[in-house]
């Protein structure tokens, strides 16, 4: 049996910081060298123990990867860009919303935040969460090698389960996706077990809208193929037609018989065809609605240049030369405002510094896999789940865990108070991982609705209470925070 | 009954800054000065002879390795709640020969976990594998590979024949002519499987070797107590030696009421390398290690046409995996799960438990109850619609409530109910969820009527409860006492020792206000003192629901008879007779104060008595009982939930839910709110999401991992506003203050209430656990393509006549 406590494969970590290095060290490496970005699923399949690399390549100090530009009308997002800065950008909202859907449906809040678009997309997944909507946009998969730039169409990016077009010593360094034309409505839709999860089926439908007619149409589905795929007949059914109920109907009929799925644990392939006519009927009905209410909202507007999320400059400091080659890494951690100097091997996991070596035992292993939540711990601010985090890779970041909540005279941080005021926990084992997640929503978004903390908190999870103390606890934090700048005004 | 000065209040529990400043620490939180880290080596079959175990290379490493060699040769079983004369043994250590996939081999000890895994495998092991036993019903049949020869049977050797553990059969009354003489007769088999616990916190154990022999262990555990008993046995180590650490565990929901596996690997281990041991079990060993039990049920009730039951039948088959972790109660608890719900004067049961090569079945929050709850309100729902009565109105005329005789968790545990808020539950939780919405006609002609409808709400309601505990007048073949030290200190403060654990749902807690309550004192003034086996008395076991009223109950038993000496004290102190003496709290003072209401200078607040104790008298005033319950009082719990189904997906949605509790005393509303909150869901898992399915070699199809094991996260919690709690006004006369169990009873009726619900939205009844979208949509289809054949028939046959 495998152990998700620990990383037991051994290898080489690497840092280059160009993309010309990082390629040279993926040709010189080969099938033996893995690209590692956010790191929530290369991480979590070393520990299932299905890929075992002798080098991880981290391109987390590659520059010109991250962010998202606007050029031309077409939409060029950074490889490294994170699922969590698509989903919340205003204009991947306003422009392509079936993609935003697609992220914000992405697993949990510390998988959106830790995990790349990049990443998820050489992953090969055939659930991925990404690869409909992209496909659907017509993205086209922007890959780096010795000889230059070659662009693909995203859906020949993917060959089979966990395989990609990727040759050896090649990079995805981004997707392009072109300017919606006219009146485009788009829509994604994903059937899973629970909230947090990865699809049984996914499905995005980008549609044209002129006057009553479907002047083009994309139709692409997760979770039913090798690969995942555009359902061409129905499409070509669709192009030119005029919009009918019948017509929706017959598309979504073809659509369930181009799909090939299978039975696993997550569900039957019977289930899943069925499910692909259900969703592309829907799909097909709110695309063609939202293109109607978006009406004459073109590209114009977006082709103002600019760019989002780009390179998010954070407080690390440069200690290093580009490459670590050492068996054993010095690394600077300033853990809850100490700064912390450390010799990591490369397989070590955050969450075993933080509790062995610092002993700071709040945050927990529930997992190993980074699906409980447990873990989670802030770093640079941001939720992260320490289990799925190399140590050295932390390197020069700041990290916050449940013990630096607390204020510096040890007065407890309003969230924890609400925590014990609502009686928002029993055995206590999630609180941690919990308070860590919440106080980052309220970070980011200090008076939540009840939704946004449902959808912020989905990845965490709790055996005992049931969730509702919990919401009520975020809630009533966010509204006495509320309050007191009400009477702070007064 | 009167007023309480904290029973009832919302109070901020104790153990609560703890937990949300990372201080709490649980098993897997401690560590040692020279600490050794241990990893097990489990087995990749389900069913295989260990023909020869090679450790040298791993010795060669630095690392302790024991195997079978290495271990007390003692058959033992993980669970003794059963008096020693009913117990089935049948598990050592280590494995003599795997029965599961996972099964624990050999283990190791090593400086670093990085280093006790390459250890753990350089270890050679030669398997001989042999066919896998996985289903049940195959398992039983002649010619299935056996999983074992013999266990213990007390003390005596027993064969197992067709892989049966064990059987029972209970007979009461004239069944064959209650069901002769029934106008109704409803029958269903009902199946559930076999759930993981999921508790966040991986089995623990660490254990620390001591200069004289002895051993000092922290480690996931609902019975610190039993924990050290089965160490002893095993080991040969007097039990004085033994101390057992109560540490906060990180939720159980059963899976600890028996001795993990860890514990005594790790206790070897410790043994052998005389340095302290820490071994946590991963999660994906972990969720190979124990399920809640499988069932499947075959139950008929008979009835009267005006809805009098008169009868049940019942035949119960369980899957208990690879090990018995005491099955036999689990038979006996079932029919009275069954008997105890509605009088059934005439009663046959069956039941049957097999092994297979899977994980062991063990409890899980209720024992069986939310297996057979399944299948009882489910039926109830259907003998309703065939007599054309009101599901609430049958429950009414048929629930075992006041002055009734209750059976409790089976034959031997029978008791009187002395507080019953069964009608005020289901009153309130019909108004809470809008009962008179729900639709009456027969729902299936509504869905045939409009199938272009695509979305069908449905309420469904269904009944349960959970014995407070297994106390029963007459010793039977369950052990249930607890324990508990009060002690008074000099500033009026007061230290509770009790040896009962808490998992998280605030027993401790409630025994602090039980104790503030008898001694009017403060609650803030009650301190939990941290326990270990060898400084307090016996407590069985933190299960049962038995926390609050046994453990409870043992606390305001020593609290009173500390009562009653802080009375005598005083009145000698204030030249008063004790029985003229009476305590109350003074707020102003923060003190509870003796005194006499007819001479009322004459006070001294508990404080003063103590210190006067400590310097004139040189005594303390503290007091250690033992407490045995003589009874085990239903704790009753009504669960309405509004489901909406969409038929072209499945997909069930929780659109409001109504959860009741009688419980007796409310002790602290927010806790007691959160037990009903998440039995819910925990229900709604259990019913609609959570599955854990082995392939024919025995193996999870999770593999043990999270990402295929979903439980249900805060997604598929209702949304606030939709979900609501209510209690009961009832007083127990047998319970502390007044209080019941309310913890595995919140879950028990849960499934049912989905079902029953799912049924009124679109007219299918599901006899099969979890009710997936899957099935359903398969259901749907059926149920649709036999309306257009039944339509065209219809046609076919207008047309005839024309």
């Amino acid at each position: 049996m495998t152990n998700s406590h620990i990383l037991v494969n051994e290898f080489e970590y690497l840092e280059p910081t160009s993309v010309e290095e990082a390629i040279s060290l993926l040709s010189q490496y080969g099938g033996r060298a893995r690209v590692l970005a956010g790191g929530t699923d290369l991480i979590v399949q070393m520990k299932m123990e299905r890929l075992a690399p002798e080098y991880l390549i981290s391109i987390r100090r590659v520059p010109g990867l991250e962010g998202i530009v606007f050029r031309d009308g077409d939409m060029r997002i950074g490889a490294r860009t994170s699922i969590r800065a698509i989903r919340n950008s205003p204009r991947v909202r306003t422009y392509y919303p079936a993609l935003a859907e697609a992220c914000a449906s992405f697993s949990t809040t510390q998988v959106q935040v830790m995990g790349t678009i990049g990443g998820n997309l050489c992953n090969g997944s055939p659930a991925s969460d990404s690869a409909p909507a992209l496909i659907a946009f017509g993205a086209e998969a922007v890959v780096v090698g010795h000889d230059g730039e070659r662009r693909l169409p995203l859906e020949e990016f993917f060959l089979g389960p966990g395989e990609t077009a990727l040759r050896g010593g090649e990079l995805l360094t981004a997707v392009v996706l072109p300017r919606p034309q006219g009146s485009t409505g788009s829509a994604f839709l994903k059937v899973s077990r629970v909230t947090a999860d990865i699809a049984k089926v996914n499905a995005a439908v980008v549609l044209v809208r002129e006057g009553q007619c479907i002047a083009d149409c994309r139709l692409a589905f997760g979770s039913v193929a090798p690969t995942p795929v555009r359902a061409r007949e129905a499409e070509a059914l669709l192009v030119g037609r005029a919009f009918n109920a019948d017509l929706v109907a017959e598309a979504a009929r073809i659509a369930s018989e181009e799909v090939a799925p299978i039975d696993d644990v997550r569900s039957t392939a019977r289930y899943r065809r069925h499910l692909v006519r259900v969703l592309a009927h829907d799909g097909l009905h709110m695309a063609w609605e939202r293109a109607g209410e978006q009406g004459s909202r073109g590209a114009g507007e977006q082709r103002s240049k600019g760019a989002e999320g780009q390179e998010v400059r954070s407080r690390r400091q440069d200690f290093t030369q580009h490459a670590i080659r050492d068996t054993k890494h010095e690394i600077e951690l300033t853990v809850n405002g100490v700064r912390q100097r450390l010799r990591v091997a490369p397989n070590e996991l955050l969450l075993n510094v933080l509790r062995e070596r610092l002993q700071l035992t709040g945050a927990k292993y529930g997992c190993g896999i980074g699906e409980c939540g447990a873990c989670t711990v802030l770093m640079d601010g941001r939720p992260v789940l320490a289990c799925l985090v190399l140590a050295v890779s932390a390197h020069g970041s700041e990290i916050v865990t449940v013990e630096g909540l607390q204020g510096p005279d040890g007065e407890l941080d309003p969230l924890q108070e609400a925590f014990i005021e609502h009686a928002a926990l029993q055995c206590g084992y999630c609180t941690p991982g919990m308070l860590m997640t919440a106080k980052a929503l309220l970070n980011e978004n200090p008076h939540p609705s009840e939704n946004e903390v449902r959808d912020y908190l989905k990845g965490n999870l709790c055996r005992c209470t049931g969730y509702a103390s919990i919401v009520r606890a975020v809630m009533g934090c966010a509204v006495s925070g509320q309050m007191s700048e009400v009477q702070s005004k007064e | 009954m009167g007023e309480f000065h904290v029973l009832g209040k919302v109070t901020p529990r104790k153990d609560g800054l703890a937990k949300v400043t990372g201080q709490e620490r649980y098993s897997t939180d401690i560590i040692l000065p020279r600490m050794l880290h241990g990893r097990i080596l489990s087995s990749p079959y389900a069913h295989a002879r260990i023909k020869s175990i090679d450790t040298g290379e791993a010795e060669a490493m630095g690392a302790v390795c024991i195997t079978f060699d290495d271990i007390p040769h003692v058959r033992y079983n993980e669970r003794i709640i059963t008096t020693p004369p009913v117990l089935h043994k049948d598990h050592y250590v280590l494995a003599d020969k795997v029965r599961r996939m996972g099964e624990a081999v050999a283990a190791v000890a090593a400086e670093t976990e990085a280093l006790a895994e390459k250890a753990v495998r350089a270890i050679k092991v030669e398997y001989e594998p042999l066919p896998v036993v996985t289903d049940p019903i195959e398992a039983m049949k002649p010619g299935a590979e056996p999983i074992y020869e013999t266990v213990l049977w007390g003390d005596k050797e027993i064969k197992i024949e067709n892989n049966i553990a064990c059987t029972r059969s209970i007979e009461e009354g004239d069944v064959d002519r209650a069901f002769a003489e029934a106008d109704v007769v409803v029958e269903g088999t009902f199946k559930t499987h076999k759930i993981y616990h999921m508790q966040l916190e991986p089995k623990t154990a660490v254990c620390c070797p001591e200069s004289d022999g002895g051993l000092t262990v922290w480690a996931t555990t609902q019975s610190i107590h039993n924990v050290r008993i089965l160490l002893g046995e095993i080991f040969g180590i007097p039990l004085s030696k033994i101390n057992v650490k109560r540490v906060p565990i990180g939720g159980t929901f059963g899976s600890s009421i028996q001795m993990n596996p860890p514990i005594p690997i790790c206790a070897a281990l410790a043994l052998k390398a005389r340095r302290p041991v820490k071994l946590t079990l991963t999660r994906e060993e972990d969720m190979h290690d124990h399920t809640r039990y499988h069932t499947q049920i075959h139950l008929r009730l008979a009835a009267k046409k005006d809805g009098t039951l008169t009868g049940a039948e019942m035949e119960l088959i369980t899957d208990i995996g690879a090990h018995n972790i005491q099955p036999y109660s689990f038979l006996g608890v079932c029919v009275g799960w069954l008997v105890s719900l509605y009088r059934l004067p005439n009663v046959r049961y069956h039941g049957t438990a097999v092994y297979t090569n899977k994980a062991p079945s063990c409890a899980m929050q209720g024992f069986g109850n939310p297996q057979v709850t399944f299948a009882t309100e489910s039926l109830m729902d259907e003998l309703a619609e065939r007599l054309g009565m009101d599901p609430i109105e049958l429950r009414l005329k048929n629930y075992i409530g006041l002055g009734d005789t209750f059976w409790g968790q089976g034959p031997l545990v029978r008791s009187v109910v002395r507080s019953d808020g069964v009608p005020e539950l289901l009153r309130r939780g019909a108004e809470l969820i809008g009962w008179e919405r729900r639709g009456s006609e027969s729902v299936r002609k509504r869905v045939s009527a409009s199938a272009s409808q695509r979305y069908w709400r449905g309420i469904g309601m269904a009944r349960g409860f959970h014995t407070s505990g297994a106390g029963a007048p007459q010793p039977g073949d369950v052990i249930d006492f607890s324990g508990a030290m009060v002690k008074i200190n000099t500033d009026g403060s007061v230290d509770v020792v009790t040896a009962l654990m808490d998992h998280g749902g605030g027993t401790l807690e409630a025994l602090a206000k039980l104790v503030a309550e008898a001694l009017c004192v403060p609650l803030d003034k009650v301190n939990l003192a941290p326990a270990e086996t060898r400084s307090t008395v016996y407590d069985v076991c933190t299960h049962a629901t038995r926390g609050v009223y046994v453990g409870g109950g043992a606390a305001v038993k020593a609290a009173m008879r500390v009562r009653q000496e802080l009375l005598e004290t005083a009145a000698h102190y204030l030249n008063v007779m004790p029985d003229a003496l009476t305590i109350e709290l003074d707020e102003e003072l923060g003190q509870g104060v003796v005194y006499a209401p007819a001479i009322p200078e004459r006070r001294m607040t508990i404080g003063e008595i103590a210190t006067r104790c400590w310097s004139e008298s040189w005594k303390t005033i503290a007091a250690v009982e033992s407490y045995r319950a003589v009874n085990c009082p239903p704790a009753y719990v009504t669960v309405f939930v509004e489901v909406e189904v969409d038929t072209w997906t499945g997909l069930v949605r929780t659109v409001r839910a109504a959860m009741g509790s009688d419980c007796g005393t409310v002790i602290n509303p927010d806790l007691a709110a959160g037990q009903l909150e998440g039995g819910l869901l925990k229900g709604a898992g259990f019913a609609l999401y959570e599955d854990n399915e082995w392939d024919t070699e025995g193996q999870l199809l999770s593999r043990g991992y999270m990402i295929d094991a979903k439980i249900p996260g805060v997604g598929e919690s209702p949304h606030l506003d939709d979900l609501s709690v209510y209690f009961a006004h009832t007083y127990e006369p047998s319970g502390p203050f007044g209080a019941k169990g309310i913890g595995e009873a919140a879950t028990n009726p849960v499934a049912a209430a989905y079902a029953n619900a799912i049924y009124n939205a679109i007219g299918i009844r599901f006899y099969e656990l979890p009710i997936t979208p899957e099935k359903i949509l398969e259901r749907v289809s059926e149920s649709a393509s036999q309306r257009v054949s039944e339509e065209a028939s219809q046609r076919g046959g207008e047309s005839a006549r024309e």
